[in-house]
């Protein structure tokens, strides 16, 4: 991430993604963000800090 | 993954070079092996014309007459067969210039095999005010073919001279996997690379094109990327890795756009920007040259997105687009 300015809503989002399904696949977890913008183009590491979250983060999603 | 829907009438198609062989560029590739290509094209021309009643049907009934050829050396030397005479005229460099145009090679690395009958192929005569107008349209045609038909990364290897872009070429095909790629039908692999600001970056993509409902979605990205000794990996890393998305909306989306002088886009719930969806596997290959001076790595890694995928549309589609973006109405605007 660089600004962090749309981080808040994405926050919001993975915490009721984790809450209705606390092992999510990556799809899933793409999908709940689908309506938040990121215009720094971090997506795939958000969604693997998500993924990180759920503890379900794959060897290949930690670097 | 999200798709969008190509719009070809917007935008200017490409005609394929006119050249017909039963082989596939890869097949071709191989066939002849060790990297030497051998291109011949010929159409309407004079020389045509006067060409040898039965020779067109002793060459098969599909192949066109062969009035040029040309020969792409493994050592990236190129040598021109044409039965065109020089007398004077200078049409030697006329012709040279137009192979050399094409290939993007220099003048210099280019031979014109004229008028021996051992080896050029049949040709009516110099007159008329042909030369430049025909043989310098065939030896277009031949050699935009030798350009298609050559593996778009030995092309480029063959002809790069700068080390540093060669590097970041080779990792990012090496880690695409782009030699082993298998062909497959509505997918295509594009590769572009680069150099600005004193950075060196090289990006394939992978597509996947329906044709037939025009619908388009990029599979995945590798880029490699080199900008002198290496301060922060992770923070380079971030860098390349959100200036590929970034690359991806201009490639596809991204345009403010104005109608009766309004902007009909103005906000981000118009205005169309990677989102989750749409990102695909992203694979940055970072290389660290300790060696030279850091250079900054903001902006850099945009620049061979757009053309890889464009290359990569082509490759599936033989769809040549030439505006960005390429896809300009999302899946918003173009959903049933």
């Amino acid at each position: 991430m660089q600004c962090g300015y749309c981080t808040p809503g994405m926050i919001m989002a993975a915490l009721d993604l984790l809450a209705r399904a606390p092992a999510p696949a990556e799809d899933e977890v793409r999908r709940a963000l689908e309506g938040d913008i990121c215009r720094c183009g971090t997506h795939s590491r958000i969604v693997r800090a998500v993924l990180r979250a759920a503890g379900t983060a794959t060897e290949a999603g930690n670097e | 993954m999200s798709e969008q829907r190509i719009e070809p009438e917007r935008y200017e198609l490409s005609e394929a070079p006119r050249y017909r062989s039963a082989l596939t560029r890869r097949q071709f590739v191989g066939a002849v092996g060790a990297g030497v290509v051998v291109l011949v094209v010929a159409r309407d021309g004079l020389s045509l014309e006067a060409q040898e009643p039965g020779e067109a049907e002793a060459l098969g009934a599909s192949a066109d007459p062969i009035s040029a050829s040309l020969h792409i050396g493994e050592d990236g030397a190129v040598t021109v067969f044409t039965g065109k005479v020089e007398v004077g005229q200078d049409i030697r460099t006329s012709l040279t210039q137009a192979v050399a145009e094409e290939l993007g090679v220099p003048p210099a690395r280019i031979t014109l095999i004229m008028g021996d009958t051992d080896h050029v192929p049949y040709d009516a005569g110099t007159f008329g005010s042909r030369s430049t107008p025909q043989m310098g349209t065939q030896l277009r045609r031949a050699a935009a073919a030798a350009r298609v038909g050559m593996d778009p990364l030995a092309f480029r290897l063959r002809n790069l001279r700068d080390e540093r872009l060669r590097a970041v070429l080779e990792a990012a095909a090496d880690r695409f996997g782009w030699s082993r790629w298998q062909p497959r039908p509505g997918r295509g692999i594009g590769l572009a690379c680069g150099v600005e600001e004193g950075d060196y970056v090289a990006t394939c993509a992978e597509v996947e094109v329906d044709r037939a409902s025009g619908r388009m979605r990029v599979g995945r990205i590798v880029e490699a990327f080199e900008c002198g000794a290496i301060v922060n990996p992770d923070g380079l890393r971030n860098q390349v890795e959100g200036a590929v998305v970034m690359g991806l909306g201009g490639a596809l989306w991204e345009a403010v756009e104005f109608e009766g002088g309004r902007i009909p886009n103005p906000g981000l719930s118009q205005y169309r920007l990677p989102r989750f969806g749409d990102v695909p596997p992203i694979d940055i290959v970072l290389l660290d040259r300790k060696d030279l001076p850091s250079a900054g790595a903001g902006e850099t890694p945009i620049i061979a997105v757009a053309p890889a995928i464009g290359n990569a549309i082509y490759a599936a589609a033989g769809v040549r687009l030439r505006s960005l973006p390429l896809v300009p109405h999302g899946l918003a605007r173009t959903a049933p």
